[in-house]
């Protein structure tokens, strides 16, 4: 009898010491595409995971990818799938957080790793505003496609105002020059949302890369100085929402849409959310002083989703707490083995408030 | 024989217990340790940012006779590039990289290293990269430096001559913000890169090197 309890324990030890092992090494860090196995679901077949985003009349809409320019398998199911959910939420652009062209970036090049993958939007009117990234040739800048005014650094005031302005940075490279023109534009903005998307993320858990600490030293001082509301970038390979930083801004990772590293995500307290299984892209969607996100995988799964108030705009509900920070509203996870998946669009959830 | 089974159970289950506790307390005590190290750091890259910040002003004002003939060469070329740029007219600005890049190498066929990085100024340059770049404060930046270098990333070999063209498709290293506030800032149309240790001018548009600082940065450090 005992024996066999020694053996039950055994077995459970084995267990235990295996989880371990697990979340201490983590995943072997490569860039191997996911099995193909499971890129079967999502847009494939023609159905949808459901959308969480409100889809109020009026409202701001965009994406957000990440290290895309590779024209490989990824990205282009991350394309078809951003297709797919574009039927049910029309957003008007995309932003790029860098790392648009990989390696080569002649015609033939910007048609296999931009135009093919995103084809069906180009052909749908969206509108893609690049910023670039350390493996971009800066003369992206003259590309039509990217709509960057033939400069490195802009900004620009969404198709449907919504008093939100967004300003593309080239973090490679952050002269005088460029934090001159950059607390010039914000000194000057009305805009309520002040959105700022480059390529080297202020906060990152990456293994490989990691916040870029000399980039947050130049940026944050003036994203508090101008309250800037939030900020999207890509560089290491996987999907991370940070929880609120200085100021109340919330950093994002989306440096995924056709570039994977699996299991970079190293564990710290400051991730609110991450997934480094398989390729993603953003939604974003502004209503007033909230701004609501989904964060999809290449299979249609939701990854992550939520609401963010923007950083010091008052908070109307509950009126029991008069702080001014920002409230980050989160739903309860999908689980990712198994896609959520809606036969035919119905009417949009709003994420469910925890508090 | 019953003691012994009854040892290796207690036994069995002190290690499950401790393996829980360990798997419960260890990952928050680490991951808080990395976040608390993460703002550490920060803060003494904030410091150094400012320092710099100091450093490029003070050399403004101590090297002003180095940096006036670096300055003259800077100027030149600039002009010589605005000139270029304008003859190109009004083609598609896609197709301008190339046609630069044979009109300013047409134009600068006799041009040698240090022509624009005079000797004089060499050592300033040096003394202000090594500033920001050795030391216990500089982790930072010299992550940075090999953060898409091109000799770090596997990306295609650049080769560090005048008028050789950085090739499509080579990673650029992110020049860490704090030596850009240290150095003399340059025109929109040159910027500073690193290939390996050496410090390198690119024509923003025509993608060619103009010149070099051969071994500028101290060993390279990745992450």
């Amino acid at each position: 009898m005992n024996g066999a309890r020694v053996g039950q324990f055994g077995r459970l030890l084995l267990v235990v010491s295996l989880a371990q092992c697990a979340l201490w090494n983590g995943p072997p860090r490569t860039e191997a595409p996911p099995p193909p196995e499971r890129a079967t679901t999502g847009a494939r077949a023609g159905r949808l995971a459901t959308l969480t985003l409100p889809l109020t009349a009026g409202s701001v809409r965009f994406a957000v990818i990440g290290d895309t320019g590779r024209g490989n398998s990824g990205q282009i199911e991350v394309g078809r799938q951003m297709a797919a959910f574009h039927k049910e939420f029309p957003f008007d652009f995309v932003i790029m957080v860098g790392d648009n062209i990989y390696g080569a970036d002649a015609p033939v090049d910007m048609v296999a790793k931009f135009e093919s993958p995103y084809k069906e939007l180009l052909d749908a009117g969206v509108k893609f505003q690049a910023s670039l990234g350390n493996h971009d040739n800066p003369n992206q800048r003259f590309y039509k496609l990217f709509n960057m005014g033939n400069e490195r650094y802009y900004t620009f005031r969404p198709p449907t105002g919504g008093g939100v302005r967004l300003f593309a940075l080239d973090t490679t490279y952050i002269d005088k020059a460029q934090t001159d023109w950059f607390e010039k534009e914000l000194a000057s903005s009305t805009s309520d949302w002040k959105i700022a998307f480059f390529h080297h993320p202020l906060y990152s858990s990456g293994r490989t890369h990691g916040s870029s600490l000399e980039t947050r030293a130049i940026l944050e001082p003036l994203f508090l100085k101008y309250q800037v509301s939030a900020a999207f970038s890509g560089h290491d390979h996987f999907y991370e929402r940070v929880k609120p930083q200085k100021g109340g801004i919330v950093y994002w990772v989306s440096g995924a849409g056709g570039s994977l590293r699996k299991g970079d995500i190293a564990p710290t307290t400051m991730t609110a959310k991450g997934f480094d299984r398989d390729y993603h892209f953003m939604l974003v969607e502004i209503a007033g002083d909230e701004l609501y996100f989904q964060a999809i995988s290449r299979t249609g799964v939701t990854i992550d989703s939520g609401v963010v108030h923007r950083p010091g705009a008052p908070v109307k509900v509950p009126a029991a707490s008069p702080v001014p920070e920002p409230v980050l509203v989160v739903p309860a996870p999908v689980p990712l083995a198994t896609p959520v998946v809606t036969p035919t669009p119905t009417p949009a959830a709003k994420p469910t408030p925890l508090g | 024989m019953k003691h012994h089974a009854k040892c290796a159970s207690r036994a069995t289950a002190f290690m499950f217990v401790a393996s829980l506790a360990a798997l419960g307390l260890f990952v928050p005590a680490t991951v808080s340790a990395q976040t608390a190290r993460d703002k550490v750091e920060a803060a003494k890259v904030a410091k150094k940012v400012e320092k710099a910040r100091r450093a490029g002003e003070r050399a403004e004002k101590e090297a002003q006779e180095a940096l006036k003939d670096f300055r003259k060469e800077v100027a030149k070329y600039e002009r010589l590039h605005a000139v270029q740029l304008a003859r190109l007219g009004t083609r598609d600005p896609a197709l301008v990289q190339e046609a630069m890049a044979r009109a300013i190498v047409s134009k600068r066929d006799d041009a040698k290293p240090g022509d624009i990085f005079e000797r004089d100024v060499q050592p300033l340059f040096r003394r202000l990269i090594a500033e920001q770049l050795k030391g216990p404060d500089t982790a930072a930046a010299r992550e940075a430096v090999g953060e898409g270098n091109p000799t770090e990333e596997g990306s295609p070999p650049v080769l560090v001559r005048v008028n050789a063209a950085y090739p499509a498709g080579a990673s650029r290293s992110t020049v860490p913000p704090s030596l850009l506030l240290a150095l003399p800032p340059l025109p929109a149309c040159l910027q500073y890169l690193f290939v390996g240790r050496d410090l390198i001018l690119v024509d923003s548009v025509a993608q060619i090197i103009v010149d070099f600082l051969p071994a500028a940065a101290p060993a390279l450090v990745s992450r």
